[in-house]
């Protein structure tokens, strides 16, 4: 049984639009893209190098999935993150992509919730969810979730889209909180089994 | 001269509407006031009273105060370190609606925008907010507030009024500390540091 993580950028008004760059996600005439820049530091690094160590399943909607397949099989680092990235499955989620033009990709087009469902059964690491708003409101519907890791920058935005949109609600257990660099928060929710869900 | 604080409680995307009870703002047709009540913990009581423990004077948004003054003249221990603020300290209620306030060391402000430099000037350490969400709205609007204190609780709505609604102004913070409470509250306290700044990598 694996888990579904949700990692994630927000500002401290909830926003994940566009974190690494302005061009990266200007829609709805966004206009702060790359507000994480100035925070970067080599903790969130080492951060989100484990992370994806510990993985060995991307899940991503068509946008992210197009502008993750367009910048990372290019770049080599010592670190082997963009090594990681460019072998490791990649599931992305999409009615309009016949098949991925990135290593190692797999295309679901309907039936998402059953499909990830199906996904989570399998034998395996952490299946990571970077950016792909839309589709983290699908997984919270179906309690298809199971963390989230949420580096919290100090920036408020104004504008953007949002993680949390509105309609869902949920309770979540805080399992972990940690400063990570002199300004950035990682909070580390598991989310909390519905009502007659086994643990198993 | 004062500091201008807010402090309030949080889910974690946003909203700060009626924490405490299913009463206190149901505008909107809100159906999950009291969101805060199963994670109260000791804690996050000691967060509160250290953060009560600065105040010279409050300035509250009118629906904060009306939810204020309805429980807390009936607390009337000296030794309590919530009531005893609020019940002897000046609060200034910013109000479109209403001038006048029964609650003891209750005065009005009409412009608040206008009347908040005037107010830091009065007083020593702190003017507190608390709460409040439109009055927030109109500080947050105009830049006006020097330190948050949020109190982020571990659930998510999807309705209610947030704290940084659409009309937030983009802007820099410093993030002051941040620790946890048993029950997974986590209290964080940013000041601001100007406007944003972007870059990519």
């Amino acid at each position: 049984m694996r888990n579904v993580v949700v990692t994630m950028f927000v500002s401290l008004d909830g926003v994940m639009q566009a974190p690494g760059g302005p061009d990266e996600d200007t829609e709805g005439g966004f206009k702060h893209g790359g507000w994480t820049g100035p925070y970067w530091n080599d903790e969130i690094g080492k951060f989100k190098l484990d992370e994806v160590l510990a993985s060995d399943a991307l899940l991503l909607e068509r946008k992210t999935y197009q502008g993750f397949a367009k910048a990372w099989p290019s770049v080599k680092d010592e670190d082997g993150f963009a090594d990681k990235m460019n072998s490791m499955p990649k599931f992305v989620v999409s009615t309009t992509l016949e098949e991925g033009e990135w290593n190692n990709s797999r295309v679901i087009k309907d039936n998402i919730a059953e499909e990830v469902a199906k996904l989570k059964q399998q034998p395996g690491q952490d299946i990571l969810l970077y950016g792909s708003g839309i589709l983290v409101q699908t997984l919270i519907q179906h309690d298809l979730i199971n963390e989230y890791r949420l580096l919290v920058y100090p920036v408020v935005l104004g504008s953007g889209k949002r993680l949390f949109t509105d309609g869902n609600n949920a309770t979540l257990k805080l399992v972990e909180t940690k400063p990570i660099g002199s300004d950035v928060v990682l909070l580390t929710y598991q989310t909390t089994p519905k009502i007659g869900e086994s643990h198993g | 001269m004062a500091e201008l604080t807010l402090t309030t409680f949080l889910t974690l995307d946003g909203v700060m509407q009626a924490p405490g009870g299913p009463t206190e703002d149901p505008g909107g047709g809100f159906p999950h006031g009291g969101w805060l009540v199963p994670h109260f913990d000791a804690d996050m009581g000691t967060a509160m009273i250290e953060i009560f423990s600065k105040v010279d004077a409050f300035l509250l948004g009118r629906t904060t105060y009306d939810i204020f003054s309805a429980y807390w003249p009936k607390v009337t221990d000296p030794g309590d370190p919530i009531a005893s603020k609020l019940n002897s300290l000046p609060k200034f209620v910013a109000s479109r609606t209403r001038t006048t306030f029964s609650w003891s060391g209750s005065s009005h402000i009409r412009d608040v925008v206008k009347e908040v430099p005037d107010l830091k000037q009065r007083f020593a350490r702190e003017v507190q907010v608390h709460g409040s969400c439109g009055l927030a709205q109109t500080l947050i609007e105009n830049d006006l507030i020097d330190e948050y204190r949020l109190l982020t609780f571990p659930v998510i709505l999807g309705t209610g009024k947030r704290l940084f609604g659409a009309g937030a102004v983009p802007a820099s913070l410093t993030l002051v500390r941040s620790h946890t409470t048993g029950s997974g509250v986590v209290v964080s306290v940013y000041r601001r540091a100007g406007s944003l700044k972007t870059g990519s990598y």
